[in-house]
């Protein structure tokens, strides 16, 4: 139950910055809500007294209640738009303010190794981070707000019914208690015993689709196709059948929920019959009927509790309520610049000068552990890069060479060891000396939504167009450049112009060369070029790091570009093999040698 | 209204009883509504006027059809939401379908996402949104019907004001329908903004641009915020407008009653029936508008699922399907018959090119002897892998003849073992994962298989040992570990042709040694055929294939094909000056 305290308290504590709006489409709704009931119960009202007057011959004064009516359907309409509209707007807001928040304390956490490819765990993260995002905001509108509505008008409407009659009253609260609190208390309680099993089910035929799909060669030439065809079937099978038993168990929860309304207004009919006027009669139980409309979405959200509350706990992990509190939950953290992203004048290194003085980076037995207690990604690695130096790496994929740059990017947290920067131990991933220290040409090229010159200056927020157009053309993307409609200013990405692997590529590398960053990170650069064309990007690339006097660190799988290092190491299952100077090991048998007869065709 | 992706359509027209009968169920459910509501305004007029209550006879038949509403409701609920799963089911089915045939490979991540997620989308139109269309005319006409005879004038107001409903949403709607599928995309866009810069957060670290990204998010958030909540003020006027009218009509409804009755035009009970109905007149339109997103999410994922199966109409890559589904080795023969029954593979003028491409082989012909080992070279897109699917019956040349043992590929006598160049990770233990092409074989052979494959020692590492799961995606093994389970599998499936596609990326070195080792038990008694990647592949090749131009332009042994100046030379020439370094080292 604490933690329920728990997670209704980071809620409102999301929702304190934007409480004005909040409070004023808590209002609105109520005032909806309570339009509606005034709307029903007063027509029913007004009807009466018009039929009693008429056959009676009395007057009825009817110009008091027909603008009752009036004032009330206007508040329905209307307040209905103005709720929505405000509850919006309040809740993408507070996604908004969010957004960033969140941002920044992802990337106060140091990764971990868990895939060899460290943008494929942002891409991951992002992706469920999207989800639940949305299932917060689902949370707030159609969870928490009809349940504050509910909690708000139930209670006025049942004082007014006991104002007229307080066994009605008695009628309605047992119908209103049962109805929302029973009710989807039992639905929580059924949706408990179905939901796990269909989260298993739903994981099961996901990988059911993926080895079908992924596999499907493999499956065709082992004859193996039909086995796994069915095997899928099965398992969607289950997973549909489950699905429509928790479907079963919702529409249950909805046709008990019409069932207790009108056994409700019907048990009040009864008890009120004969104590009180014909148009009060008909008031309560038009009364009755609106009453039970709020409740009306309670079941879907209470079943979607479970749901919603994991995606909300996730994101209660990564972010704190307020900037405020933030600080006070993570006094772990080294105070580092980047521990309060938003005093941003932090060491961001101003660009080319910083060059002029390159550091040694030193890396003492080093030890990375792997994930859940997988081989380690690195073990005892020292390695060794002088100023303006040129380091390669080679090695399996696996061998922890994607550790290595994750660790120097300042993304990775070690566990054993030591990492020098000019002979200055490192604290840790967030060091001001990790700060800013590479520039970083990814494994996986990735592109941001946007025009090449933000794609450019992500890491040289300052660079002239002459800068980008020079680092283009190191890359030999010039005449690429030409060719765009909109020179720099031209859109990438899914809503832009489409980038091929090879573009993608050398953008990341120019994006690198840019880069403030004395260390140059070149990690697979020749990837989706063909030889020729890798060939001459990397030499042009290396030429333009040693006129700047910059340290390179090389990774690769392949050849290209190894014989102008300084120094090539050979990495596998975390270990350094071999190391030394390029020409000498390739006339030497032992692993780079092989590396090198491997990469031979 | 944008149309629907075709894909749509076949569910909907094969779930259309389906869909009926959720109507019929909701209509039934919208006719005991009328009787109830006739109940109790009877009930209530005999109460006002006539100041008696209910027979016992009158609450039995209310209780009655309380349970029957009840009831109705569940089940077309239910019904409903089957449905949806139904049409989720068909789908999916047609999507694994489109997958299985596509002769282009399928985007990694894709399936995943789309087959599971975007099938989520895909049910709530056929359970919320369509339903909720058939109810939207069926209850109105309920009321309709039976309002006509009991109240005219009020079925009037009904009837002038219902049609107003659509009229004023095409109206205001064509701009609405366009802005509401405007800020659909408007908020899609928003949060893919920011999941991209998450996506980036390793790269926007270690360029340290964290406070201006987060700076730059801040400003684009609230831009977004005000431009969606723009859109959201025009959007949600269709819902005004429908709200709007209903409340008019219900109120035009109860006015003209009331002073009917004040004028004594109209019986209480009557009056009070109709203005009873009149609200859920209009009930099912107003849901409607509710339901529309599931219109928009479900066009959203059918495009993006239509995408994946779009080539499914082009000829299905030449693929004959595996003529039987049973295995060769299911009856877990002794690993390897005493006699060698090595196949001999004569490969004759055989010409292929894919659908729209250059050729990629030409006029290729070669033959491999029974019981010999033999490396194909070539520079990658020389057509090693497509000659790979030849051989195995994946795919069929449109020139000339492939015969093993004078039987061509893909008979069932004739199938191949093939180990591709990156073996999918099936989800399972390691045992299954052996299994794969003989699923009845016993433990011994699957034991005796890994040692074959020289698997063994990181088997036996693990604490579970042969029921050692594989995580997903393969977590827990190396690329060369997962390589070493094929080969067992090819052990197990004990096929006289072994086909393999080595990997260019190197592997541990480990797993190189092992592989290599195993690679010399293969061929005994088999014929083996490799795409080769590794010298010492080649090296321990009986005999070299020079695949180039389409054709094999060179063969015999690798020495003897590194001193002559041909192909083979020139393939090596194009590694970097370090790799010449290296050979020249070795061959001395």
């Amino acid at each position: 139950m604490s933690l329920f305290f728990d997670r209704m308290g980071f809620l409102a504590g999301l929702w304190r910055e934007a409480r004005w709006k909040a409070s004023a489409g808590l209002v609105l709704a109520v005032i909806t809500t309570l339009a509606n009931i005034v709307l029903l119960a007063v027509s029913g009202w007004f009807i009466t007294g018009m039929a009693l007057a008429g056959a009676g011959g009395g007057a009825f004064n009817y110009f008091f209640p027909a603008a009752l009516i009036r004032a009330a359907a206007i508040a329905r309409a209307g307040g209905r738009y103005l709720e929505r509209l405000v509850t919006h707007d309040a809740t993408l807001r507070l996604i908004a303010r969010l957004r960033p928040r969140l941002f920044a304390a992802l990337a106060e956490r140091p990764g971990r190794p868990a895939s060899p490819d460290a943008a494929l765990h942002g891409a991951d993260l992002a992706g469920r981070l999207g989800g639940d995002l949305d299932a917060v905001q689902r949370l707030s509108l159609q969870g928490v707000l009809p349940v504050l509505v509910a909690l708000i008008v139930v209670p006025i409407g049942i004082t007014v019914c006991a104002h007229f009659l307080p066994q009605a009253a008695l009628v309605l609260t047992a119908g209103m208690v049962v109805a929302g609190g029973l009710v989807p208390l039992v639905l929580a309680r059924a949706g408990r015993r179905v939901g796990p099993p269909l989260v298993t089910a739903r994981v099961a035929l996901r990988v059911a689709l993926v080895d079908l799909i992924g596999g499907q060669e493999e499956l065709r030439a082992c004859g193996a196709l039909p086995r796994f065809q069915d095997r899928a079937r099965e398992v969607e099978d289950r997973a549909v059948r489950l699905s429509k038993r928790a479907a079963w168990i919702e529409s249950l929860g909805l046709a008990g929920l019409a069932l207790l309304t009108q056994v409700t207004v019907w048990g009040m009919v009864l008890v009120a019959a004969g104590q009180v006027d014909g148009p009060i009669l008909v008031l309560l139980a038009f009364l009755g009927l609106a009453l039970f409309e709020p409740l009306g979405p309670l079941p879907e959200a209470f079943q979607r509790l479970g749901a919603s509350f994991a995606a909300l706990d996730r994101v209660r992990a990564l972010a704190p309520a307020s900037p405020d509190t933030k600080r006070r939950a993570s006094p772990a953290l080294p105070a580092s610049p980047s521990a309060s992203p938003s005093s941003s004048p932090s060491p961001s290194p101003s660009p080319s000068p910083a060059r002029a003085t390159a550091p040694a980076v030193r890396l003492d037995s080093v030890s990375v552990a792997g994930i859940e207690g997988g081989r380690p990604a690195l073990r005892e690695v020292s390695l060794e890069l002088p100023p303006g130096g040129r380091l390669g790496v080679v090695g399996p994929s696996g061998a922890g060479k994607s550790t290595l740059v994750s660790l120097l990017a300042g993304t990775l947290a070690w566990d054993r060891g030591r990492v020098l920067v000019n002979e200055r131990p490192v604290e840790g991933p967030h060091d001001p000396a990790l700060h800013g220290l590479v520039a970083l040409a990814p494994q996986a090229p990735l592109l941001l939504a946007g025009s090449v010159r933000r794609n450019l200056r992500l890491g040289a927020p300052e660079a002239s167009d002459e800068a980008l157009r020079a680092a283009l053309e190191t890359v030999v993307l010039s005449k690429w450049l030409a060719a765009l409609p909109e020179g720099l200013d031209t859109p990438l990405g899914a809503a832009g112009r489409p980038v091929s692997g090879g573009e993608a590529r050398r953008l990341s590398l120019a994006r690198a060369l840019l880069g403030a960053g004395p260390v140059l990170v070149l990690d697979e650069p020749g990837e989706g070029l063909d030889p020729a064309l890798e060939a001459r990007v990397l030499d042009q690339v290396l030429t333009a790091a040693g006129t700047a006097g910059r340290a390179v660190l090389l990774v690769t799988h392949r050849p290209h570009g190894l014989e102008r290092m300084d120094k090539v190491a050979c990495l596998d299952q975390g270990r350094v093999v071999d190391a030394g100077a390029p020409w000498d090991l390739a006339r030497m048998p032992g692993p780079f040698r092989q590396f090198l007869e491997a990469a031979a065709l | 209204m944008p149309p629907l992706p075709a894909c749509l359509d076949a569910p909907r027209a094969a779930l259309r009883p389906a869909l009926l009968g959720v109507a019929l169920l909701n209509g039934a459910a919208g006719v005991v509504l009328v009787a109830l509501a006739w109940c109790l305004a009877d009930t209530l007029n005999a109460l006002v006027f006539h100041d008696t209550g209910p027979t016992p006879l009158r609450l039995g038949t209310v209780a009655a059809l309380l349970l029957a509403r009840a009831a109705l409701m569940a089940a077309a609920q239910g019904r409903a939401a089957a449905l949806g799963f139904e049409a989720g089911r068909m789908v999916r089915r047609r999507l694994v379908e489109g997958l299985l045939a596509r002769s282009t490979p399928v985007p990694p991540g894709s399936l995943a996402l789309v087959g599971v997620e975007g099938i989520d989308a895909i049910e709530p139109f056929f359970a919320r949104y369509l339903p909720a269309t058939f109810h939207a005319v069926l209850l109105p006409v309920v009321v309709l019907v039976v309002v006509v005879p009991m109240d005219p004038l009020s079925a009037l107001v009904l009837a002038g004001t219902a049609p107003l409903i659509p009229l004023f949403m095409l109206l205001i709607g064509h701009g609405t329908q366009t802005l509401n599928a405007a800020q659909w995309a408007e908020m899609t866009r928003a949060s893919a903004y920011f999941l991209d810069v998450v996506r980036a957060l390793p790269l926007v670290r270690a360029f340290a641009a964290v406070p201006a990204e987060r700076q730059r998010l801040a400003t684009a958030a609230s831009a977004w915020c005000d431009g969606t909540v723009r859109v959201l003020r025009l959007a949600f006027l269709s819902a005004l407008v429908l709200e709007f009218l209903a409340t008019l009509g219900v109120a035009l409804v109860a006015v003209f009653i009331g002073f009917r009755l004040l004028w004594g035009q109209i019986e209480f009970e009557r009056g009070l029936f109709v203005l009873l109905l009149a609200p859920e007149f209009y009930l099912p339109l107003r849901s409607l508008g509710v339901h529309y997103h599931a219109r928009l999410e479900a066009q959203a994922a059918a495009e993006r699922l239509a995408a994946l199966i779009e080539d499914e109409n082009a000829p299905p890559s030449s693929a004959p399907e595996s003529p039987t589904p049973e295995s060769p080795a299911s009856q877990a023969a002794p690993l390897r018959p005493e006699e060698p029954s090595a196949p001999r593979v004569e490969v004759a003028g055989v010409s292929f090119a894919y659908p729209g491409h250059a050729p990629v082989l030409e006029d290729c012909s070669f033959t491999l002897e029974p019981g010999t080992l033999t490396a194909l070279v070539g520079a990658s897109g020389a057509g090693k892998s497509t000659l790979l699917a030849l051989l195995r019956g994946r795919l069929t040349p449109q020139a000339g003849t492939i015969r093993v043992d004078g039987v061509p590929p893909g008979a069932e006598a004739a199938r191949p073992a093939w180990i591709p160049q990156e073996p999918h990770p099936f989800a399972g233990t390691l045992a299954e994962a052996v299994r794969l092409g003989a699923p009845d074989a016993p433990d011994e052979a699957v034991s005796r298989a890994l040692d074959l494959a020289h698997a063994t020692p990181f088997v036996a590492e693990r604490p579970q040992g042969l029921d050692a799961p594989i995580g997903e995606g393969g977590a827990g093994l190396s690329g060369g570990e997962l390589r070493r389970l094929a080969l067992a599998r090819a052990f197990l499936m004990d096929a006289p042709l072994v086909l393999l596609d080595e990997p260019s990326a190197s592997l541990d070195h480990e797993s190189e040694t092992a592989l290599i080792a195993a690679l010399q038990g293969l061929r005994r008694g088999r014929t083996v055929l490799v795409a080769a990647h590794r010298l010492a592949t080649i090296r321990a090749a009986d005999r070299v294939l020079v695949l180039a131009g389409g054709r094999v332009a060179q063969e015999g042994l690798f020495e003897t094909l590194r001193a002559s100046d041909g192909p083979l030379r020139a393939l090596l020439g194009a590694g970097a000056p370090l790799v010449g370094a290296a050979l020249e080292e070795t061959s001395r």
